[in-house]
């Protein structure tokens, strides 16, 4: 069965590349912001998501991936943040909520195949 | 630079250096089907040479019936449902119009008759000789006027098959690998194929002159040429190594099978023997153990050949009261070399270490790459500590001192762990279990010192770092861009 990939980003460009990089391995699906990220969650239940932290609108990464982890049918979703805030405190905080993996950009797209090839195998 | 350019750029970085990974790997994938080669050629080698037990060969006249043969060669027909009485019964079809033109061309005029002919093969199809395929290469006497072919019968590998099976008129090269010949019952040689002039590097006239007694074994005390004869005489058969004949300056290895050809009233006719150049085996034997005692990238013995020479040392010296001391020597930083670098880099560390290490040694000791960063070192009757202190002293000074490979400057380090025989283990297993821990706390101290077993937690840095020193060398940074947090 091929695993579901959400790519979270409110950058096209960022999206098109990530589809690009993992299409061959994975389904991916695409988000620009957190609500219609939320609804991606719900809907096709992913099994890993990459998710941007800033993002324009009401709900910013982190509050995706609070929700992400509040959920029973996604608790267990593997959550990689993608971000170009390298800020200890983001870091910190991301942490307590649950992710499981963080990447800072320009994030290297061989540890991101690597990381999901590991979590996904 | 944008966002996105940033972004690109680091795609770009990354392809680079999956390019240079598959680069790699290509070379890593050429360089192991290079020995695997290697080594099945060793092996084939091997297999098509393997000694012959028992000479098979059948004794026809020129019209092909069969009059003798050796008894094994008796027995291979025995089994067949019909009775064989001709040599032309017992080939394939396809080869009997080759079978006819030769025995058309026999001429009966020479004292050897060298026979080049190809070989025939034997009939692969009969139900008894099933799964065998076996060739025959004729070789033409003629003594007292009489014209007598013996047909010497190999049979064949199962590669060998496989290439007669493909092309059953391709021309083979046993014969070559081999060499037959036919003795008289008192020892003179009446016949012999091209391949024994090869083998033996005679002149012909010098080949005339040779005897069967004129063969010996080169161990004086193991059958002396009498010997020889007496054994086949009365056993029927002798194998064994011989080394060339009376010249000494030729002293070439060869493995000889002798048979007895036996006449209605079991009185010996003649002898037929093969010979197959030991040389070549030995050759292809010392490189399948090489391969598979040493490590292709220091040519130091591998932890295997290590294993078994401690083992068999212990043994040795349990017997007689002395002591060995073992040393398991790691390299601190060869593995985040290998993270960072390509395999090519890791390799010449890895010899450049081994070589410094060797230098140390003396000749009783015995070093052995034992894992892909990890040394041993077997050293014999130390006795007291400051003895082994020595040692690993100069070990780790002279794995610390920089080196440069591909124009960079590097500073490796090694952590050093010794266990001594009888008091810290009183066999292979447990000796290096406690050299390896010891050395993995050397390591956890900060590497670059040793420490013994005994005195395990108190290792002792070898080589204080001077800060100029580690400015100098590439830090062992990990990459803090991006991490992986814990769960």
């Amino acid at each position: 069965m091929i695993k579901k990939v959400l790519v979270v980003d409110d950058q096209p460009e960022i999206r098109h590349l990530l589809s690009l990089t993992l299409g061959a391995d994975y389904e991916v699906l695409a988000a620009s912001d957190g609500t219609s990220a939320l609804e991606a969650v719900r809907l096709h239940q992913p099994h890993a998501v990459l998710l941007d932290i800033m993002m324009p609108g009401q709900i910013d990464g982190l509050q995706v991936l609070s929700a992400i982890r509040t959920a029973e049918s996604s608790r267990h979703t593997h959550v990689a943040m993608v971000t170009a805030r390298g800020l200890a405190a983001d870091y910190r905080l991301a942490t307590e909520l649950g992710a499981d993996a963080y990447f800072i950009k320009p994030f290297s797209p061989l540890q991101m195949v690597n990381w999901l090839q590991e979590k996904l195998k | 630079m944008n966002a996105m350019d940033c972004q690109l750029e680091q795609y770009a970085k990354d392809f680079q250096a999956l390019v240079g990974l598959h680069r790699d790997l290509e070379q890593r994938y050429e360089h192991l089907s290079t020995s695997h080669r290697q080594l099945a050629g060793a092996g084939e080698v091997l297999r098509s040479m393997s000694p012959h037990t028992r000479v098979l060969c059948l004794v026809t006249n020129l019209q092909g019936d069969i009059v003798q043969g050796t008894d094994r060669a008796r027995a291979l027909f025995e089994r067949t449902v019909k009775k064989v009485t001709s040599i032309q019964s017992a080939v394939a079809i396809l080869h009997l119009p080759r079978l006819k033109s030769l025995f058309e061309s026999r001429q009966c005029d020479s004292f050897i008759a060298a026979v080049d002919a190809p070989e025939i093969l034997l009939n692969p199809t009969s139900e008894v000789l099933n799964g065998e395929i076996f060739v025959m290469s004729p070789l033409q006497t003629v003594n007292g006027g009489t014209s007598t072919v013996y047909w010497f019968i190999h049979e064949l590998g199962k590669r060998e098959q496989r290439e007669f099976t493909s092309n059953p008129f391709g021309a083979q090269s046993i014969a070559r690998r081999t060499a037959a010949v036919v003795f008289d019952a008192s020892g003179s040689i009446l016949a012999m194929d091209a391949g024994f002039q090869h083998l033996t590097g005679l002149e012909e006239e010098n080949v005339r002159q040779i005897e069967l007694t004129m063969f010996h074994t080169p161990d004086p005390e193991n059958v002396n040429r009498a010997d020889l004869l007496r054994e086949v005489r009365l056993l029927g058969q002798w194998q064994g190594e011989v080394s060339a004949i009376a010249d000494q300056r030729l002293a070439y290895r060869q493995w000889m099978s002798v048979s007895a050809i036996l006449d209605a009233n079991r009185k010996v006719v003649a002898y037929a023997a093969q010979l197959v150049d030991r040389e070549k085996m030995l050759m292809a034997e010392r490189f399948l153990l090489d391969a598979h005692y040493h490590d292709a990238v220091t040519g130091l013995p591998n932890r295997k050949y290590f294993k078994e020479q401690v083992a068999r040392r212990i043994a040795a010296e349990r017997q007689a009261g002395g002591h060995v001391t073992l040393l398991s020597i790691m390299l601190d930083r060869r593995q985040w070399i290998n993270d960072t670098h390509d395999t090519a880099v890791g390799d010449a560390i890895i010899k450049k270490m081994g070589d410094r290490l060797l230098a140390l040694t003396r000749g009783c000791d015995l070093l052995a790459r034992a894992d892909d960063d990890q040394f041993m070192l077997l050293l014999p009757g130390p006795h007291n500590d400051a003895e082994i202190v020595i040692v690993a002293t100069q070990m780790i000074k002279a794995l610390s001192e920089p080196l440069t490979i591909q124009h960079q400057v590097m500073q490796i380090g090694g952590s050093i762990g010794c266990a001594m025989f009888p008091q810290d283990g009183s066999d292979f297993p447990t000796l290096t279990k406690n050299a390896e821990s010891t050395m993995r706390l050397a390591r956890k101290a900060g590497g670059n010192r040793y420490c013994l077993y005994k005195h395990r937690g108190q290792s002792v840095p070898a080589v204080a770092q001077s800060r100029n020193d580690s400015a100098a060398i590439d830090q062992c940074d990990i990459p803090t861009t991006n991490m992986e947090l814990s769960a």
